[in-house]
């Protein structure tokens, strides 16, 4: 399986966000959007769901433009994982998961006991079981995060697309995410997820984007992409990259933002 | 083997709930048949009933059993099927609209309908004529409200259907209030009052038979799309990336609901409370799931109508309108549920 987005321009017709973005998606590849508060990534995500209709361009899989495609057939191709919000109704954890099925339940049928195995397995690998008939609307912020994984996955989808599922996660559960995003790109999920800390995209992505007023302005291999060049114009602050090596060995970058010149910078901009 | 038994536990609490509702329905329903004017006592009922079904013949007297077949029966009925179809009505509206204060006049069906049966008073037309006219009024009423909230296609949609179906709602409300100021104040103006204050006196075989197959009609795309809906209620974007079309199920059942209430009210009037407190209700005994709430809603709606109905006719020598008695009841209920349900929703 191939995503590609080709010159897609999106926002609302009177309020157009962005434009001109490209980039392709392989299966089993982590691609990690990276931009400031308010550049429309939660926008971009929605058009290439095929939520919003985008205002220019197209998004193609293995070829085929895909916005004339029945929801059911958009479900079953991505799962989308959008910042968590407050339940409505007291659904409990294991109905929300079994929500995730709804593409592969037939009309007028409800979860067979074949989706109810899928929804339970998912709840065992994301350590929430034991909150499966606790309602949603009472579980932590983070416990919600994970069921809206869970829900996700039970879509079985070939791209998966996470809007900041770190957000709300204390670190354990932080880490846990970005291990199982690992753990599902080896499997050969094409996982497309969003996030403020360019860290992140250094221990789990091999490629990054940056959405910057409305364009991408940069794609690529995310040693080259996360620059302190980068960050500066994109972010307004000063950060060195260091590289590290791990206790087994391995080398990994991390961001180290520079207060005493982000200071400085304020003084002088004054 | 563990999860088999949660479930299993899960199915016995569930059974339990849908058992004592049903028992407390059964028990309602004979007390309704035996109290009023002419008081029938139980064992007579029982006996009668007994022989109805075996046909074996009774020696009571034949008073008994027109009062029971001819007088209360088809009231007894319209009361269960009336409020089962306005508290599954009320259940789905509440649901598609992510509103808890949601009820099933939210989208115009109400003044639509009170409109239809003020005109139809009005002009002085029949039985059938006025009530057909409640019904006609009523779904158009919610078809206008429909298609203003397809022409905005840039708002929310939710959000576009409701504030439609206030505006249009005030706005048939209004040409309501010209009539009644237009209407003759001897004859019309007090059957328009009691017509807009719900009621289920005179209601006969026939009136039930032509809304129930619109109740039916509606109540089983409803049931069939139990999955859906519970979906619906998570929004609409979220609902279409899990697979949902939401334009058609919305349309789907929004036309569903709407031809249960239409119907109920074209013959009952507007009786308030019962589609916006009743699911609160089923909702807090057996969950948020539709394939449960539908049917608990059902059994408790038809429950509280025939109880506040039979109260209706029996608390005094004059019929006491339903609105007003479901209003008097339902308040302090709904103030209790709003203290108990803190987790019905956020």
């Amino acid at each position: 399986m191939k995503l590609s987005v080709e010159n897609l321009a999106f926002g609302y017709r009177r309020h157009p966000v962005g434009k001109d973005v490209s980039f392709t998606l392989d299966a089993g590849e982590v691609l990690c959007l990276l931009g400031p508060n308010g550049v429309g990534k939660t926008t971009l995500f929605k058009t290439v769901l095929g939520l919003i209709a985008p205002l220019g361009g197209a998004v193609m899989a293995d070829g085929n433009a895909i916005n004339r495609w029945s929801p059911q057939n958009l479900a079953r191709l991505f799962g989308y994982v959008p910042q968590a919000q407050l339940g409505f109704f007291p659904f409990t954890v294991r109905e929300v998961v079994l929500m995730g099925r709804t593409a592969r339940i037939g009309l007028f049928r409800s979860p067979s006991s074949r989706d109810i195995e899928v929804a339970e397995g998912l709840l065992q690998l994301l350590g929430i079981d034991s909150l499966a008939d606790r309602p949603y609307t009472e579980v932590s912020g983070g416990e919600r995060q994970l069921a809206l994984i869970a829900r996700a996955l039970a879509q079985e989808p070939q791209v998966l697309v996470m809007d900041e599922p770190t957000a709300s996660l204390d670190f354990g559960n932080q880490v846990r995410v970005l291990s199982e995003i690992k753990t599902l790109a080896s499997r050969g999920i094409a996982v497309i997820l969003s996030t403020h800390d360019p860290d992140q995209a250094f221990l789990c992505a091999r490629r990054v984007a940056i959405l910057h007023r409305g364009r991408l302005a940069h794609c690529g291999p995310t040693e080259e992409v996360i620059t302190p060049t980068v960050l500066r114009t994109v972010y307004g602050v000063e950060v060195e990259i260091v590289q590290i090596e791990s206790g087994v060995g391995e080398k990994h970058s991390i961001c180290l933002p520079s207060f005493a010149r982000l200071r400085s910078n304020m003084v002088s901009d004054s | 083997m563990d999860q088999q038994k949660k479930k299993s536990s899960r199915f016995r609490s569930d059974a339990l709930r849908f058992g004592l509702a049903i028992v407390c329905l059964l028990l309602l329903f004979l007390i309704s048949f035996s109290v009023g004017r002419f008081p029938v006592t139980m064992s007579d009922l029982l006996n009668l009933m007994w022989s109805k079904v075996t046909g074996a013949p009774n020696n009571l007297a034949g008073a008994i059993e027109t009062v029971v077949f001819r007088v209360r029966g088809p009231r007894v009925l319209a009361s269960m099927v009336v409020g089962g179809a306005l508290a599954v009505s009320g259940a789905v509206y509440q649901g598609l609209f992510r509103n808890p204060l949601v009820s099933p006049d939210i989208l115009g069906v109400s003044s639509g309908a009170a409109l239809g049966a003020v005109l139809g008073i009005y002009f002085s037309l029949g039985v059938v004529g006025i009530q057909g006219l409640a019904f006609a009024v009523g779904l158009g009423a919610v078809a206008a409200v429909y298609l203003i909230g397809t022409f905005m296609r840039h708002h929310d949609p939710i959000l576009t259907l409701v504030l439609a179906g206030v505006v249009i709602g005030t706005l048939l409300s209004s040409v309501v209030g010209l009539i009644k100021y237009l209407a003759d104040p001897y004859n019309q103006l007090p059957a328009i009052t009691f017509w807009l204050l719900g009621s289920l006196t005179g209601i006969t075989p026939a009136d039930l038979g032509a809304i129930l197959p619109a109740i039916v009609a509606g109540l089983v795309p409803l049931y069939l799309l139990r999955w859906r809906i519970n979906v619906m209620t998570l929004g609409d974007e979220e609902a279409q990336a899990l697979g949902v079309d939401t334009q058609r199920i919305r349309l789907v059942v929004i036309a569903a609901a709407t031809l249960m209430s239409a119907a109920a009210v074209s013959v009952s009037g507007i009786i308030g409370w019962i589609g916006l407190l009743i699911p609160h209700f089923a909702r807090l005994l057996v969950g948020p799931d539709f394939a449960r709430l539908l049917p608990a809603a059902v059994l408790l709606g038809a429950g509280y109508l025939l109880g506040v109905d039979t109260l209706a006719r029996t608390i005094s020598t004059i019929e006491v309108p339903l609105g007003v008695l479901t209003a008097f009841i339902g308040t302090p209920f709904f103030i209790w549920v709003l203290a108990v349900s803190h987790r019905a929703w956020r």
